[in-house]
């Protein structure tokens, strides 16, 4: 009876596996090939915003100067419904403000003039010229866009490894602990919500910029501290601020090439 | 050979008891982080990577150091460690198993584990580290079916199965490598970035 | 055969059980039922037809999924030369508003539980 008990396990095991494989070609193959779109005209209705390489200003000094304020965080997280949680834990971010010690601690200098050590500027994601978060990630859920440099975020994909939130040493990714949609304090409706499980991050608004819209904080910035532009285009508002006045960026050693500029 | 495990003595049967107790316990727990997310754990912002991939990353030591019961017997010829090789590859194949379920835990969308095989991604070290433990997994339960099945019917191994004992052994060593290298390779933690991380892991 | 009684019983049993969703529903005369889908309350056609829709419909979010995160391509030339945006809540949801009148019909009758409603939000939901 032993000998026939471990040929049919064998058989059973064996025919398991053959299902298994069996179904595996379909879920390989792309059925959407079987659909006839029209040809996709890329443009919106407004006419979308492009750009070779997207990158952000942030004037510092404009920003303490206006006081305190959140406005940039609050339009942010309204327009994309990001959860608010309400313990740090959890928390889900996308663009706050960070004390400057913290922002830029490799910048450590006893004799600072005092605003500035106390003055608190908005950070957000970088989208790096060489992101880790990109290198790191094994399903390919967040890449840097060849169109415009944008790293952006396919939350259909992410199987929520967080190896993205080790890896960036920025700290901007966030990842959705528990379900969010309890947590959304006013539902936009022409954007997603995202599921428990998922990492998500800024994502410099790509949906607004296809419909000709400046990102969120950008536009809700009341001190015109935040600058958003077109590197590669030598007459953009960026790259005038950018060679007029001294800039950092965050943790510049690393060799991640942010593209969030901040002057100081 | 199944029916050794059916026969035993009230020890053995409160032992086995007791650890089913536990697993059906664990699988409660899981459920309810299924259902309410991964915050339960108590994993946060600052935290991402806790207990489950620290436990991870223990039991693929673990599964590596099968080697060390294979490689006297194998690479120096050391015939007394010639019976208990195949418990070495044993506990390779259980401590595999338990890595494949911590990493199982640790996702926030664990259904959609597969997208790492339908999307692959060379440039990431968390895609080469399932290539190396799943490679693993299939060498030693190849390996321990041949060899206990040969000692089972009271004769030698057949030769074929020599060239995959050895592979085996490189094999453990780069699983625990890849692991290294998935923390190695992070500008962001520069506790970890060195060189020497993978023989700090391997040793 | 041996213990024949008890199999043959076994048998029948098993049989009773495995059938149970057959015999269930024709006693409960739910043999012919069919899906019954609200119709849309606004716009006069689909950006494509019922035909086509009702076995294409997956593929075609499927599609757009991918055009719109991972290509950037949000807005799409129909075959009657209107442009439209590739969005399950702004442009199926805009005009079919209720998902409980007519996604879940076919949806619930089917078993089917796709997983877009944890993220793309049901307008009428949120605002009845």
């Amino acid at each position: 009876m032993s000998v026939e008990r471990r040929k049919f396990l064998k058989l059973a095991g064996l025919t398991a596996l053959g299902l298994a494989g069996g179904a595996s070609p379909r879920a390989l193959t792309d059925d959407s090939s079987t659909i006839d779109t029209t040809a996709a005209t890329p443009e919106g209705p407004s006419g979308p915003l492009t750009a070779k390489r997207w990158a952000m200003v942030v004037d510092v000094k404009k920003c303490q100067e206006h006081g305190r304020c959140d406005d940039c965080k609050v339009a942010c997280h309204l327009v994309h419904n990001v959860p608010d949680f309400g313990n740090p834990k959890d928390e889900i971010k996308w663009i706050w403000k960070e004390s400057f010690e913290h922002a830029f601690y490799d910048q450590e200098n006893e004799h600072l003039p005092e605003e500035l050590k106390h003055t608190e500027t908005p950070v957000l994601c970088n989208h790096c010229d060489n992101p880790p978060c990109v290198r790191v990630c094994p399903t390919q859920a967040t890449w840097k866009r060849e169109q415009d440099g944008i790293v952006m975020m396919d939350w259909h994909r992410c199987i929520g490894c967080r190896y993205c939130v080790v890896a960036c040493p920025y700290g901007s990714r966030s990842f959705n602990w528990r379900d969010p949609r309890p947590h959304i304090m006013k539902t936009q409706l022409d954007f997603p919500t995202r599921m428990r499980g998922v990492v998500e991050k800024c994502t410099f608004c790509e949906e607004r910029l296809v419909r000709g819209e400046l990102p969120a904080c950008v536009t809700a910035c009341k001190a015109g501290a935040l600058v958003f532009g077109d590197l590669e285009d030598p007459d953009s508002e960026v790259r005038k601020l950018l060679a007029e006045r001294f800039s950092i960026r965050r943790k510049p050693g690393l060799g991640t090439q942010p593209e969030v500029y901040y002057l100081v | 050979m199944l029916e050794h495990a059916l026969r035993g003595d009230r020890r053995y049967w409160s032992w086995v008891i007791a650890l089913m107790a536990l697993i059906g316990m664990g699988t409660l727990f899981y459920l309810r982080q299924f259902n309410e997310g991964m915050g339960i754990t108590g994993l946060g912002r600052d935290i991402t990577w806790g207990l489950y991939i620290a436990q991870f990353t223990f039991m693929v030591g673990v599964a590596a150091s099968a080697v060390m019961v294979v490689l006297p017997y194998y690479l120096h010829n050391y015939k007394e460690f010639g019976k208990i090789t195949i418990l070495g590859e044993f506990v390779a194949i259980g401590s595999v198993l338990v890595c494949v379920t911590f990493v199982f835990v640790d996702i926030g969308q664990p259904f959609r584990g597969p997208n790492i095989f339908l999307y692959p991604t060379p440039n990431s070290l968390m895609f080469w580290d399932t290539i190396a433990l799943g490679g693993y997994l299939v060498l030693n339960v190849i390996i321990s079916h041949i060899t206990l099945g040969a000692e089972r019917k009271g004769i030698a191994p057949p030769k074929w199965i020599k060239p995959v004992i050895i592979l085996s052994i490189p094999w453990a060593i780069s699983i625990h490598t890849v692991t290294a290298f998935l923390y190695a390779g992070l500008a962001a933690r520069p506790f970890w970035m060195t060189a020497i991380l993978a023989p700090r892991f391997l040793a | 055969m041996h213990n024949g009684g008890k199999i043959i019983i076994g048998l029948i049993i098993f049989l009773i059980l495995i059938t149970f969703p057959i015999w269930y529903n024709v006693a409960n005369d739910r043999a012919g039922y069919s899906p019954e889908l609200e119709k849309a309350v606004r716009g006069d056609n689909c950006i494509r037809d019922s035909a086509w829709m009702r076995p294409y419909h997956m593929d075609l979010l499927n599609t757009w999924r991918d055009q719109v995160v991972r290509q950037g391509v949000r807005f799409e030339t129909g075959p009657d030369g209107s442009t439209y945006e590739l969005s399950l809540s702004n442009t199926c949801l805009s005009c079919h508003e209720n998902k409980d009148k007519f996604c879940d019909q076919c949806h619930n009758y089917l078993g089917v539980d796709p997983y877009c409603w944890n993220c793309h939000i049901v307008p009428k939901e949120i605002q009845p």
